[in-house]
């Protein structure tokens, strides 16, 4: 009789307990994205009224920037675990930079629309709008906070790479910008 | 297989290139499909073809354990799926 063999894995990248906190806060968002879902379709006139009043461009550039932004996380992953850590470092300062164009122009997009006077309180979608956007701007913040820590860091000390960090890193970035293909079709397009 | 065996790094750096040359078409092609006022169950589609696309090659998913796959996997088309039932 022939000899089963085992199907080999991969490992996880980055730190096992980090995707503990990664499944964990994808899951409360998915929550959320289901929970906004049957609100719309419960009153499926008021949201799309509401929802008129967003331009989807932004929300658009900044799936651009986001996805690109993933590109250049990936690269650094790549460089990191070939042992080169000023590659690595470069990638992730590219990374970190398009975060923060992405919280640049999300600023701006919230600004213009408090400032035509749409608020939390102004409808139910809009509350949705601030809430949703709002959790995964906060998260831009720290994603690219970690980012560019941990650029400084392989650059700082690039005969000590720590490829766990920067993997760790570079899937919470992924993540984020997982959430944003849902959340972009969900608020601006649909 | 450890994550380092059979690491090609040319052919890595390249399936990384061509995803995110895909996922930027499908952003751009689902914003299309918006303008001319398509179906959202096909906007939702291409956002799942993406979603994969991020996971199985930016993340590098594809290949590891498959529990923790099938599971990450099932909820986030359960949320589609959920999503796409409302519409």
């Amino acid at each position: 009789m022939p000899e089963t063999t085992r199907r080999e894995f991969r490992p996880l990248p980055g730190d096992a307990a980090w995707w503990l906190f990664l499944t964990a806060e994808f899951v409360t968002l998915c929550l959320f994205f289901v929970v906004f879902a049957v609100m719309r379709s419960g009153d499926l006139e008021a949201f799309e009224a509401s929802q008129a009043a967003l331009d989807p461009r932004p929300g658009l550039t900044n799936a651009v920037i986001l996805i690109t932004s993933g590109y250049f996380a990936a690269r650094g992953s790549l460089a990191i675990r070939l042992g080169n850590s000023r590659s690595c470092s470069r990638w992730l300062a590219a990374a970190a930079l398009l975060g923060v164009a992405f919280l640049v122009l999300k600023t701006w997009e919230y600004g213009d629309k408090l400032g035509r006077g749409y608020t939390l309180s102004t409808s139910t979608f809009f509350f949705f709008y601030y809430f949703l956007t709002g959790f995964h701007y906060l998260h831009v913040w720290l994603g690219t906070g970690f980012l560019a820590l941990m650029a400084w860091r392989t650059a700082r000390q690039p005969e000590r790479p720590n490829r766990s960090n920067v993997e760790s890193c570079a899937s919470f970035w992924h993540m984020l910008d997982i959430v944003w293909v849902i959340l972009f079709p969900l608020l601006y397009l649909l | 297989m450890s994550r380092d065996e059979g690491d090609r790094p040319r052919e890595r750096s390249t399936l990384l290139t061509l995803t995110w040359i895909a996922l930027v078409g499908l952003t751009l092609g689902s914003y299309g499909l918006y303008e001319s006022e398509a179906g959202s169950g096909l906007l939702l589609a291409i956002s799942l073809v993406k979603m994969v696309l991020i996971a199985g090659i930016f993340m590098e998913l594809r290949g590891c354990r498959p529990l923790f796959l099938r599971a990450a996997a099932l909820l986030g088309a359960l949320t589609l799926g959920i999503i796409v039932s409302t519409l």
